[in-house]
């Protein structure tokens, strides 16, 4: 069922548009609880605005110029020099070239998952390498899926959650 | 129901000893080997004797009471009670089992008299999480009861649990009169309806005693049809003292097939078609198979679905082991694998999870199945939404699944169990580490104990029920728990997450055990174990005397790390942590010895894995029941101090108790 409606939206599809329709999906399918349109800020970048995981809103900016689809605040509250980041980093790498299935890896041939850290919080970027928008667009969506599902469940980050994130004890890690 | 008479039929793994108190039955077996250990314990009650005080016996009028022959009521002669037209219905039902406090006196007299298998205890909130734990591992209807007022208000906290865990649960809360109830006349007045509004499938309060066997029909329509629930009927004593010399006094007063249907919906041809190519063109397809899968005991035709086509398959629910975590297939622990699914199969998952609180991969599809069409789609938009009979659906499906090997995909299930198994033992190795460090019991270790006594020794693995609950002790030792067979397994926190049910629904399963009903069968007479908390025994723990006096054996095995596991929430308010202390080293084994259990104290994994041996062959050979107090400490919960702190904890799968 991965990537179904891929043939859809071809790659030669606008790529606000091609990403915009691929977030469209993942509303219908309830993975998103909301998305706004595509709003325009400077230097030709789009920003979309998505509530996901816990209710948050996620920004998620595409820069055609530069092949780009970028969170710039993926995940608070984690200081560059700390563990977490440390770990962040790693667990970004595995998804592209550890020892999972390969259904499960992001291929670096036509996508480049890249992060930063931006005043202690975690800046996720992809950089669209064979110009399929639709297809880095569910990658990246995959990915940080993985990051709220796997990264901050598996390891101990539970006060985490509850001191950054304000979650309620009682909820654990969701 | 023949499987249900108690003490009559026979109990392979006990051995059979007359009705004593514990101190001779103690010292009359001192003897045996199993046995000298226990004798010689401290404090043990033989020792308490030696001092000229009486020792804990279970009265003889107990036992008399027990094995007095039912007596079903009839129209001829005296006549039947409101009461007894409506216990003889509950036979009529086959209600497997009434819970219960003093109360609602003719109610549950008459259900008592007319053979129905019935036990009292000692507050009616954990009596009514018992006759949940005892639904939970049967699929049964039980039923509980309290008195009018007090005893009902007691039962709120575990209907809401069995509301939530869709368990068939009979209520029933009654006393006083209808003419007395706006005049506040004597006591315990409740107009109790309003009060289980939103926790449970149908109520009403009996006030035409002409149709008491009409609500019985009520009730058991909605007990056994669609989605079950708890029902809640409140009889006032106009209705349960009423009597009839003839049936035709009563009003609707048909045979069960007359005023309820075994009729069940079924998929059509077509919507089973598709979903067979909608799996067969999967990669790596996932059956959830969920509450309904047990509750319509459809575990053949689900192996025969997943076997065909090679689909994996995950247990969902408040009862676990519809499949089993030993099978090729089985994903309850191959938690690295569940986001490689690309199509999930829910079939019977009535509490249903929205995305993202599963670990799936964000473009899975989704085939939903269930028996009532207003569920279908809720809280996950489905690609196929599908109206059935989860035994139907499944049976149907099982005939028209192209059979098919993915080797790959049961390969990567495999691995990530192996993973699962790594980690498990990487946590031991942690927990134990610590153990010997501090000179108490980490809960990876406890966990790890009670895997080593159940599944690796000389106990068949699919002998032993298991529940565990608890923030700290559930979360740790979900992991080490298992369940090869239908029910070996229940999960008192399933969805409502209430602190308490854990001893009480264990003694509720073991209930079902000791009689062999349903799946529980083929280990009649086993012992069940429940690891549990300390904050869990605040409620339930005096519910062992009720399993001593019943000799239901139990061992519960409870970490004691002196306080409420969420501590760690007072951490940035150095004001507010009292709240969440208790007095450190309290000692639940000397509690549960008062009652007439078996108590230890253990703080060493040697000393525990002692303790475990000897409880279980206590419960084995005696019907003992047992408390082992495992003394840990609250910073084993702390990452910073000895990570991992908390173990994951991960849905679907072995560790999921929210959905």
């Amino acid at each position: 069922m991965q990537m179904r409606s891929r043939a859809i939206t071809a790659v030669s599809l606008d790529p606000v548009e091609a990403v915009g329709r691929r977030l469209m999906g993942y509303v219908e399918r309830g993975v998103l609880r909301g998305l706004s349109g595509a709003e325009s800020k400077r230097r030709g970048v789009r920003a979309f605005h998505l509530v996901w995981f816990h209710h948050r809103v996620f920004e998620l900016r595409v820069t055609p110029a530069r092949r780009s689809i970028c969170m710039p605040v993926l995940l608070p509250g984690v200081p560059a020099s700390s563990a977490m980041y440390r770990a962040f980093r790693r667990f970004q790498r595995s998804r592209q070239c550890g020892d999972l299935p390969e259904h499960r890896l992001i291929p670096a041939a036509r996508c480049a998952l890249r992060s930063r850290n931006r005043a202690g919080a975690v800046e996720l970027s992809l950089t669209v390498v064979d110009g399929d928008y639709d297809y880095a667009t569910a990658a990246l969506i995959r990915f940080v899926n993985e990051v709220f599902l796997v990264f901050l469940r598996d390891a101990p980050y539970r006060r985490y959650m509850v001191d950054v994130w304000g979650l309620n004890p009682d909820r654990e890690q969701f | 129901m023949a499987e249900d008479k108690p003490d009559t039929a026979e109990k392979p793994l006990k051995c059979e000893h007359p009705p004593v108190s514990r101190r001779t039955f103690v010292l009359g077996h001192a003897a045996g080997a199993g046995l000298l250990a226990v004798a010689a314990s401290r404090n043990s009650l033989a020792k308490t004797a030696e001092f000229g005080i009486p020792s804990i016996t279970i009265p003889a009028d107990l036992v008399e009471s027990r094995n007095a022959p039912p007596v079903e009521a009839a129209f001829a002669g005296r006549g039947m009670t409101g009461a007894e037209v409506f216990a003889r219905a509950c036979r009529l039902e086959n209600l497997a089992g009434l819970f219960c406090c003093a109360g609602n006196y003719d109610v549950i007299n008459a259900i008592a008299q007319e053979g129905i298998p019935s036990y009292g205890g000692r507050t009616e909130g954990s009596m009514c999480a018992m006759a949940d734990g005892f639904s939970r591992a049967t699929g049964e209807v039980a039923a509980a009861s309290g008195t009018e007022g007090p005893g009902f208000t007691n039962m709120i906290t575990s209907i809401a649990a069995a509301h939530f865990a869709r368990t068939p649960l009979l209520v029933l809360a009654s006393n006083m009169t209808l003419a007395g109830e706006d005049r506040e006349a004597e006591i315990q007045h409740m107009y109790q309806q309003p009060i289980t509004v939103g926790i449970k499938k149908y109520g009403k309060r009996l006030i035409a005693p002409d149709r008491v066997h009409e609500y019985a029909g009520h009730a058991f329509r909605h007990l056994k049809a669609g989605i079950p629930g708890p029902v809640h009927l409140d009889f006032v004593d106009e209705v349960a003292s009423a009597r009839f010399t003839e049936s035709s006094q009563l009003k609707d007063f048909y045979t069960r097939e007359q005023y309820r249907s075994e009729s069940r919906p079924c998929a059509a041809h077509a919507e089973v078609l598709r979903a067979a190519q909608l799996i067969d063109k999967a990669q790596r397809p996932l059956i959830v198979a969920g509450h309904g899968v047990f509750q319509r005991r459809a575990w053949e035709e689900l192996r025969a679905v997943a076997e065909r086509n090679d689909v994996a398959v995950v247990d969902s629910g408040p009862s676990r082991g519809h499949f089993g975590d030993g099978h090729r297939l089985s994903a309850n622990m191959a938690h690295d694998a569940l986001l490689s699914a690309d199509l999930v199969i829910m079939v019977g998952q009535y509490c249903m999870p929205s995305p993202g609180e599963y670990r799936f991969n964000p473009d899975i599809g989704m085939i939903q199945v269930s028996p009532v069409e207003g569920e279908v789609g809720r809280n996950w938009p489905c690609d196929l939404g599908i109206v059935s009979d989860e035994k139907l659906f499944l049976a149907a499906l099982a005939d028209v699944i192209p059979a098919r090997k993915r080797e790959a995909w049961s390969s990567e299930l495999a691995q990530a169990r192996s993973a699962f198994e790594a980690l498990n033992m990487d946590f031991y190795k942690k927990g134990l580490a610590y153990s010997k460090g501090t000179g108490v019991l980490h809960p990876a270790v406890i966990g790890h104990e009670v895997h080593s006594l159940l599944y690796q020794g000389d106990i068949d693995p699919r002998q032993t029920n298991v529940c565990t609950g608890g923030w700290t002790t559930g979360l740790w030792t979900f992991r080490y728990l298992r369940a090869f067979r239908p029910a070996q397994e229940i999960i008192p926190a399933y969805q409502y997450g209430s602190i308490g049910g854990d001893i009480p629904q264990a003694i509720g399963m073991a209930t079902a055990v000791q009689r062999g009903v349903g799946p529980q069968k083929e280990f009649k007479g086993a012992p069940v174990v429940c690891v549990t908390s300390d904050s869990n025994a605040s409620f339930g723990l005096f519910e062992l005397e009720t399993a001593v006096k019943y000799r239901i054996p139990t061992i519960v095995v409870l970490y004691n790390n002196d306080c409420w596991g969420v501590f760690d929430s007072a951490e940035h308010s150095p004001r507010a942590l009292h709240l969440y202390l208790y007095q450190e080293n309290l000692r639940y084994d000397k509690m549960a010895e008062g009652l007439g259990a078996r108590g230890n104290y253990v703080r060493t994994p040697e000393e525990l894995r002692r303790a475990l041996r000897e409880a279980y062959k206590a419960a084995v050979s005696g019907n003992m029941s047992t408390l082992i107090n495992c003394q840990g400490k609250k910073e084993f919960s702390l990452p910073g101090q000895y990570p991992p702190g908390l173990p994951p904890m991960i849905e679907p799968g072995r560790c999921a108790f929210m959905h």
